[in-house]
């Protein structure tokens, strides 16, 4: 059973950040698709929330020039709906597909996906393939952090109690490139990620001139496989430079044990997907 | 009493566009609710239990313990779970129950409610309950709650034909029914009458079995079900429903409990797991000989119809081959796991996984087809078989056929290119099923079909059977409107109503359509005889149309004469002896299925990318539910087969509890499934009909097994056959060895 709590409903930014500001334990409440469930598994002790309903103002894809914004509040059904999102970011669009089912995908927001700082959030490994930054609000201002940055460790980030995320942003890839994202789990609607990569892999001439390589589910947050992307950058990929960086990714993987999967498979399958996307993606550009 | 309550019959499109109301649906406001508080335990003893501080709390009004249900257990077979229990036996056993105005106080009651209690060890796998040397029941020291043996043939005999065997052992999965809505009922008092109104698949079972309890307490019990959010043979007795009984009768106010849905699924029922080693022998030229099965079968902490379902398992498949001989061995063990339950296909879902696959292996290691195989070996219209099955009209042949054809062709027309990474592979599967069963009550295997004209015109079609959702409506409409030559706005279905209808013995054993349709042309018969009786006496001459004799019946006040009970009881049919055999029923169905399964070899990941499903049910009565009751069940096999189980941590806690991590399969995850049936006519069914009930789920899980053995030339013995175990086994060699023979 749901346990009491309170919620304001405010009508603009504004009074969000507002009801934000200096009070104690007080959240944001987007799609409450994580919040719902937390709160009745007990997980969830806060019992003041601020629901971001109203704000219709931080509802909204936005492109300026290479730049594109995401409100928070914009939902992976809006994602989906946009005719843009395909080619502007093609991992977040492959991974909004992929996310739970119709039902929560027109409640789920970017911004609580982003926010709810779970290794298993779909559209993070895309995110960070395209270099995506993070704009924080509060009442005293904003920041923008890179989505690099933003995790510190399981279920912890940079942002602060009376802070707001308001947007998320990036610059297109470039022309000759391809960003993909592949899901493993136990089944094909509403599942959680068992092994989450994305992949971008850009080239000119032949070389490889920007590669990320981003995984989800195998550490206590989503991080970037940078020593393996090191590997990649500036070079004409082979199978064995894409076999080596696929174990250096692999290398940077902590996986647990859960009831979804081992450890052991996990690391294994960060490794085979890897490998497999890279090469995908090689093949695209080369 | 208040108006009636709305019944089972909720047609289709009421379901589909949510107008259907379900027990929880009709819980007036003010209703008293309560909940049952359940052992955070897996095995403990009750030490005390302090309600001073719960019921100091306002709006609650009472609570019950263990001992106010002294000397009550619930099961039909082995009546041994207490309705609250004095000793935790599984995580989740119902240990008190409070009863509150509303919900806050009620929540708060709970909280208030001090249990403390002294821990046991505990057993949560078949190996540790039988080498524990504690007993989970005192009755039991040994854990064995039942064993079961059954021979058959001449063993001495069969050793010089037999040329080849193969064996293995496979396990199988508990998980839960997975239905859509959680278990609720409401009690409604009249003075001394109860009226139980909640989702049952045998409400007037129900009422036969909670009677004399209530009765005990000086009251009288009628049974209503409201629409019913699926059962698969999960909702009939239930501790939830006898505590809501007693608050009732004690408070004298109507009670309603809606189960959570992680109370649902840690104090629900889940499939029997089991442990099948089996093996089978051959000649060289593929004639199968013989079949021994050892079983354990995973009880969990209470019986329920685990006996029924271990029995099932342990030797009902073998009636669609013609074996020479048979051992079966079969121990029934107590754990401290949720308890099990009968489950579509009631025990064969398991042991199909078995059997088929090793029909497969005996295919492979013979070099022959093994549809071909199948065909040679299966019994025939005519045949008596292994275990005393009649067997009337068989389409088994018909099936394998279409089932073979499909294969080849879609195997020809969509050869692809070996990859390394993913391997296609096709997979068959086989199944016999019964149509009730004669052996499930000593008494009787009947139903009632009442025919009750109405003053205010049309006919009233009353029966104790239940609509689950198969289109008992449909069928019982179809045949007396066939029957009457009436059109069908006459006629008005009430289900599974113990004040009003006659007993039903309920939706299981894939009975219901069959038997209601027996007694529904029954009944039939007999207005037309009452009605023919009735045109002579008036003295019209020629023979009336339904509706002018009714006007006049009406007049002279005789509609009562226009009220009739058809009966049907099988012929032929016996209580199986104590070995299993017997002819259970009076037909058998049948049904191979094929699939095509791609396996990404880099993460043992397993799409089905085609299904057919052959199914010999019959005369096809409704084509459209049919065909719907195949897809469901092969979507839920699916589900059995690659993804659902109960997860259970070695502290015995469900880990699992809601269907984010108890996998069920979603609609993307559903496969592109072809329906075939056979043109058969039943002698015995109703207009040639047979049954569709639990049998599309039945040789699901087998059926992918061997496509994956034919993609990756691996199995996994276990279900279910995760992403995870069909990656080791592909990455582990010694599982290319295959199943153990000689
Ligand atoms: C059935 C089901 C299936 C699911 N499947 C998937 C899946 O496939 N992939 C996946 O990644 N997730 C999945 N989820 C999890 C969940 O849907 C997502 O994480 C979703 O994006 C959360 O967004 P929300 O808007 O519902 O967040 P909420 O539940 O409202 O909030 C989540 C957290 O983020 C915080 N928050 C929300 N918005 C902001 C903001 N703008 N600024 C600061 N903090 C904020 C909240 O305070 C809270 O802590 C599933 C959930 C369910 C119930």
């Amino acid at each position: 059973m749901l346990p009491p709590f309170d919620l304001s409903q405010p009508q603009s930014l504004a009074d969000a950040l507002q009801a934000l500001a200096g009070k104690g334990d007080t959240r944001p409440l987007a799609g409450a698709t994580n919040l719902v469930p937390d709160l009745r598994g007990k997980r969830e002790t806060c019992r003041d929330f601020v629901s971001l309903d109203g704000v219709n103002e931080l509802r909204y894809i936005k492109r300026d020039g290479d730049r594109v914004t995401l409100g928070a509040r914009t939902t992976m059904a809006d994602i989906l709906d946009d005719s843009g999102i395909r080619t502007d970011a093609p991992a977040l669009y492959a991974a909004a597909e992929i996310f739970a089912g119709r039902m929560v995908r027109t409640a789920a927001t970017i911004g609580g996906n982003v926010c709810c700082g779970s290794p298993s959030a779909d559209t993070v490994p895309a995110l960070l393939t395209v270099d995506a930054e993070v704009t924080l609000s509060s009442v005293s201002g904003q920041r923008t952090v890179a989505l690099d940055e933003f995790y510190i460790d399981y279920k912890k980030s940079v942002l602060r109690s009376d802070e707001l995320l308001t947007s998320v942003s990036w610059n297109v890839p470039p022309q000759n490139s391809a960003n993909l994202f592949y899901k493993l789990a136990r089944r094909k609607g509403d599942a959680i990620t068992v092994t989450g990569v994305a992949v971008m892999i850009a080239a000119e001439d032949g070389v490889c001139t920007r590669a990320r390589i981003a995984l989800g589910s195998v550490a206590p947050t989503v991080f970037r496989a940078s020593a393996a992307e090191d590997l990649l950058a500036g070079k004409a990929l082979d199978e064995a430079i894409i076999e080596q960086a696929a174990r250096a990714a692999a290398d940077q993987c902590a996986p647990i044990d859960d009831i979804r999967a081992s450890a052991d498979y996990r690391l294994q399958t960060a490794f085979s997907l890897t490998r497999r996307l890279l090469t995908q993606a090689w093949k695209q550009v080369s | 009493m208040n108006s009636r309550p709305p019944l089972s019959t909720a047609s289709f499109r009421e379901r589909a566009l949510a107008g259907a109301r379900y027990a929880a649906d009709i819980i007036p406001p003010d209703t008293v609710l309560a909940e049952i508080v359940r052992s955070p335990h897996t095995h403990a003893r009750v030490k005390r239990i302090d309600s001073r501080a719960t019921l100091a709390v306002p709006g609650v009004l009472a609570v019950l313990t263990a001992e106010d249900f002294e000397g009550i257990r619930l099961g039909h077979l082995c009546a041994d779970e207490p309705i609250l229990s004095s000793v935790a036996r599984y995580f989740g056993d119902g240990i008190a129950a409070v009863a509150a105005k509303d919900r806050q106080s009620l929540m708060r009651g709970i909280e208030a409610l001090r249990i403390d209690y002294e821990l046991l060890p505990h057993a949560i796998t078949i190996d540790d309950a039988l080498a524990s040397p504690v007993a989970i029941h005192d009755f039991c020291a040994d854990n064995i709650a039942e064993k079961f043996q059954a021979v058959r043939g001449d063993w001495q005999a069969i050793n010089s034909r037999v040329a080849l065997w193969v064996e293995n052992t496979f396990e199988t999965a508990a998980i839960p029914h997975a239905y859509l809505e959680p278990r609720a009922c409401l009690v409604r008092v009249d003075g001394k009458r109860l009226e139980l109104v909640c989702g049952s698949h045998a409400p007037s079972m129900m009422a036969d079995f909670y009677r004399p309890i209530v009765a005990g307490w000086g009251s009288q019990l009628e049974v209503v079900t409201p629409a019913i959010g699926g059962s698969f043979g999960a909702k009939w007795e239930h501790p939830s429903q006898l505590v809501c009984l007693l608050f009732a009768q004690r408070l004298q106010r109507d009670v309603a409990m809606v189960l959570s849905r992680r109370d649902d699924m840690i104090a629900g029922r889940t499939r029997a797991a089991m442990r099948i080693r089996m093996r089978i022998g051959a000649t060289a030229e593929g004639e199968l000989v013989a079949k021994e099965t050892t079983l354990w079968c995973d009880n969990g902490a209470y019986s329920l119809h685990g006996p029924a379902v271990m029995k099932a398992a342990a030797i009902r498949g073998d009636n669609l081959y013609r074996f020479s001989a048979i051992k079966a061995d079969a121990q029934l063990v107590y754990t401290n796991n949720m308890p099990s339950e009968c489950f579509r296909g009631f025990g064969i879902t398991q042991s199909t996984f078995a059997l088929e696959q090793l029909i497969d292996e005996l295919a492979r290691r013979l070099k022959l087809d093994p549809a071909k195989l199948r065909l040679s070996n299966t019994v025939r219209e005519g045949d008596t078989a292994v275990h005393g099955w009649k067997i009337g009209s068989c389409g088994i042949a018909d099936c394998l056929d279409g089932i073979s054809n499909r294969i080849d062709r879609h195997r020809r027309d969509n050869a692809l290119p070996r990859s390394e990474r993913y391997r296609t592979g096709y997979g068959l599967a086989a199944f016999i099923h019964c149509i009730g069963n004669r052996g499930y009550d000593k008494r009787f295997d009947r139903a009632f079909v009442t025919l009750r004209t109405l003053p205010e015109g049309g006919i009233r079609i009353s029966s104790g059977e239940v609509e689950l959702g198969c289109g008992t409506v449909e069928v019982l409409i179809k045949t007396v409107a066939r029957e009457l030559a009436t059109n069908r706005d006459q006629l008005e279905v009430v289900l599974g109503d113990t004040a009003t209808g006659p007993h039903g013995m309920g939706s299981y054993a894939s009975r219901t359509s069959f038997f209601v349709a027996m007694a529904a042309l029954d009944a039939c018969r007999r207005f037309k005889r009452a009605a023919e009786q009735m045109r002579v006496e008036f003295g019209m001459t020629k023979p009336a149309e339904i509706g002018e004799l009714v006007a006049r019946a009406r007049q002279q006040q005789r509609l009562g004469d226009l009220e009739v009970t058809g009966d049907y009881q099988p012929s032929g049919v016996v209580v199986p002896d104590e070995t299993g055999y017997g002819n259970i029923s009076a037909a058998y169905t049948f049904g191979a299925h094929g699939c095509c399964v791609q396996v990404d070899t880099y993460t043992g990941k397993v799409t089905v990318t085609q299904y057919w499903a052959a199914h010999d049910a019959g005369t096809i009565v409704n084509l459209n539910e049919t065909q719907g009751q195949v897809i469901g069940g092969v979507i839920q096999g699916l589900g059995f087969a690659l993804t659902e189980c109960a997860s259970v941590a070695e502290s015995g806690q469900l880990l699992n509890p809601g269907y984010l991590d108890d996998r069920v399969p979603t609609f993307p995850d559903a496969p592109p499934v072809e329906v075939l049936f056979t043109d058969t006519y039943e002698k015995k069914g109703p207009a040639g009909a047979k049954t569709i009930g639990e049998p599309p789920i039945i040789p699901v899980p087998a059926c992918i097994a061997n496509a994956i053995r034919d993609a990756v030339g691996v199995r996994v013995y276990q279900l279910p056959m995760t992403s995870e175990r069909l990656w080791r086994a592909i990455n582990d060699d010694d599982a290319r060895s295959g199943p153990k023979g000689n």
